[in-house]
C-alpha cells in the first residue's frame, strides 16, 4: 500500500428538489487503499457514488481523482476525457450485474467490450484474455461464448467484476456487489475480490448495508445518515468502538 | 393566387423544399458520413419504398440529367419502374437502364456491376441510417457516441458475429468507417458492394426519409468496412456462375425454378447481364 493519494472530495454535496441527499462530504483514498459507504437506504451513499465515479455533478464542493496524466477535477471534466477514464482507469460494479450485461453478447464480448473500445482488433487475442480473466475469478473459460443468461447469479457478477478488471483499473467502485446473492456464493465472491484487491493494487470504493462486507473488504469506513458523514475512520476502530449513536446502532443490530 | 403557383413543380417538389434538401446534402458532403437531419415530407408513396431517395434525387435533377432507377440490382421491378416513370412524368428527362449513360443512379439494395466514373451520382435509398440502432437504441446516446467516436459497441457485435457463427456473418447493410472518422450505414447493400465504395470516383448521396436525415460520401472518400486483424472483411463468392450470361465476379441472385427445388443462379444487376451476353 502505498500513500499516493488517488481520489480527494471537498465538501461535496448534491440536492435533488427539496431533498439534501449528499451535504458537506469530504473524503480521501489513496492507492491501494479500500473504503466502505456504509449507511441505510436513502442515506445518499448511490449519489456519492455516483458522483465520485464522474456521473453525476456536485451542486458544490469539488473532487480530484489522479489519472495517469496528472491531476483532474471530476466536476469540470470533459464527456470525452470522462469516458476514456471510465473504461480504462476506473471500474464500476454495479448491484444487479443482469442489468449491465446484455442479453444477446457473449461472456467473452462483454470481458472483451473494454479492449475493443481501446482498439483491440485481434479477435483470437480478445477472445484469449477473455478467458485468462474468466479462469482466475474460477468461471469455466469453455464457456467463453455462452450467453449471460445462462450463467447463475454470481457467475453473473463475476463476469461484470472481470470485465471492468480486464484494463487494469486504478480504481473500483462497487455499488452493493454482493446484495441478492446466496451467502455462500457471497463468501467466496469476497474472496475473490480480496485476492484480486491485493494482487492488482485496486483502490475501491465500496458502497454496501451489510457491515459483515465493509469489515472483510475495507480499510475505512464512512457511516452516512440522511445525506451526512455521522462517523469516519478505520475499519476496526470504528466498529469496535462505535462513537455515534447512529453506529453504535448499526453495530449493535448485527445477529 | 399566381396562377403560375398551380403549375406543378419540376420533379414535383416545391423549390423552398428542394433548397432545404440540397443545403442539407452541402452539408452531408461536407462532412462524410455524418448523418444530417432534414425535414422530411410527405410523398405520393408509403414510407419504406424510398421517399428519402426520391426527396434526394428530386432536389439533384435537373433537365439535363439522365436517370436510372434500379431495385435489387433490376431496371424492370415494381419499385424501380415506378420511381423511374413518377420522374419522366415530373421532369421529363431522359431515362436509361446503361449505368454508363445515366448521371444520377437511384438504388435500392445495389450498387452496379459497372464501374462508376467521374461526374455520376448514386443516390440510396435508406431504410435505416443509423448503424448503432441495434446496439444502443437511445437515439441521444448513439448520436454521443458518433460525437465521441465511442464506436466499441459495434466491434463487440462483429465480435459476437464471430463467437455465435465463426465468422462475421453480417451480409448485407455491412458497416463502414468513413474517412476513418464517423462509422456510417451503407444502406442495405450486400457488403459485395462495400469496396465499391472505397474511393469512387461517384458522388453517394443517402437519403432516409422516414428517419429524416440525408448523409454523403464525396468522391474518392476512404471506405473501410469494419473487421478484426485475424478476422479480415471478405466479400461473398459463389461456386457458380450466371445461368444467363455466366459471370463469375457479378452478385448473383438464387433462383428456385420448379417445384422439385432446382435451383439457378442469375446476375441481380439486370444491365451488366444483358452487357455480358451481348459481348
Amino acid at each position: 500500500m502505498s500513500d499516493t493519494l488517488l481520489l480527494e472530495a471537498h465538501g461535496v454535496a448534491k440536492t435533488f428538489g427539496r431533498v439534501r441527499a449528499v451535504r458537506n462530504v469530504s473524503l480521501r483514498l489513496c492507492e491501494g487503499q479500500s473504503l466502505a459507504i456504509v449507511g441505510e437506504s436513502g442515506s445518499g451513499k448511490s449519489t456519492l457514488l455516483s458522483m465520485l465515479a464522474g456521473q453525476l455533478k456536485p451542486d458544490v464542493g469539488s473532487i480530484r481523482y489522479l489519472s495517469q496524466e496528472g491531476w483532474v477535477h471530476l466536476e469540470a471534466l470533459e464527456e470525452r476525457h470522462r469516458r476514456k477514464l471510465a473504461r480504462t482507469e476506473w471500474g464500476f460494479v454495479r448491484q444487479h450485474a443482469q442489468a449491465t450485461l446484455r442479453p444477446r453478447v457473449s461472456a467473452g464480448g462483454h470481458v472483451g467490450e473494454r479492449l475493443m473500445g481501446q482498439g483491440a482488433r485481434h479477435y483470437g487475442q480478445i477472445r484469449a484474455r477473455a478467458q485468462e480473466w474468466m479462469a482466475r475469478v474460477e468461471m469455466d473459460p469453455s464457456r467463453v461464448d455462452d450467453l449471460p443468461s445462462t450463467f447463475s447469479g454470481g457467475m453473473q457478477q463475476r463476469l461484470q467484476l472481470i470485465s471492468n478488471l480486464i484494463t487494469h483499473p486504478r480504481l473500483v467502485l462497487l455499488d452493493e456487489p454482493t446484495t441478492g446473492l446466496d451467502v455462500s456464493v457471497q463468501a467466496r465472491l469476497l474472496d475473490l475480490l480480496r485476492g484480486l484487491q491485493a494482487d492488482l493494487g485496486l483502490a475501491m470504493i465500496l458502497v454496501t448495508h451489510d457491515l459483515g462486507v465493509a469489515r472483510l473488504l475495507a480499510d475505512q469506513v464512512m457511516v452516512m445518515l440522511s445525506g451526512e458523514v455521522v462517523e469516519q475512520g478505520l475499519t476496526d476502530q470504528v466498529f469496535d468502538d462505535p462513537q455515534h449513536a447512529y453506529t453504535q446502532q448499526l453495530v449493535a443490530s448485527i445477529l | 393566387m399566381n396562377p403560375a403557383q398551380l403549375e406543378p413543380p419540376f420533379a414535383y417538389l416545391d423549390s423552398q423544399t428542394k433548397r432545404m434538401i440540397r443545403r442539407a446534402l452541402l452539408k452531408a458532403v461536407a462532412i462524410p458520413g455524418h448523418q444530417v437531419p432534414f425535414a422530411s415530407r410527405e410523398m405520393p408513396l408509403p414510407y419504406g419504398w424510398g421517399t428519402g431517395g426520391i426527396q434526394v434525387t428530386a432536389s439533384i435533377i435537373g433537365p439535363q440529367d439522365v436517370l436510372k432507377v434500379i431495385d435489387q440490382g433490376a431496371d424492370d421491378t415494381t419499385n424501380a419502374v415506378n420511381i423511374r416513370s413518377f420522374f419522366q412524368r415530373t421532369t421529363g428527362v431522359a431515362t436509361t437502364t446503361h449505368t454508363e449513360e445515366a448521371s444520377i443512379i437511384q438504388t435500392r439494395h445495389r450498387i452496379p456491376e459497372t464501374p462508376l466514373r467521374a461526374g455520376q451520382t448514386m443516390v440510396f435509398q435508406v431504410p435505416i441510417p443509423e448503424p448503432l440502432r441495434w446496439i444502443e437504441p437511445r437515439a441521444q446516446e448513439a448520436r454521443r457516441m458518433h460525437a465521441l467516436r465511442d464506436y466499441g459497441p459495434m466491434q463487440v457485435k462483429l465480435y459476437e458475429d464471430i463467437a455465435q457463427h465463426g465468422e462475421i456473418a453480417t451480409s448485407y447493410d455491412y458497416p463502414v468507417m468513413v474517412n476513418r472518422t464517423y462509422l456510417m450505414s451503407p444502406s442495405p447493400i450486400p457488403k459485395f458492394d462495400n469496396p465499391k465504395l472505397h474511393r469512387s470516383p461517384a458522388l453517394m448521396l443517402f437519403g432516409a426519409g422516414r428517419e429524416k436525415r440525408v448523409y454523403a460520401l464525396p468522391p474518392y472518400t476512404d471506405v473501410k468496412s469494419l473487421d478484426f486483424d485475424d478476422v479480415p472483411f471478405r466479400i461473398e463468392q459463389w461456386n457458380e456462375a450466371c445461368a444467363i450470361c455466366g459471370a463469375t465476379d457479378h452478385y448473383l441472385d438464387e433462383l428456385i425454378t420448379d417445384n422439385k427445388g432446382t435451383r439457378a443462379f442469375v446476375c441481380s444487376d439486370t444491365d451488366a447481364c444483358a452487357k455480358r451476353q451481348q459481348s
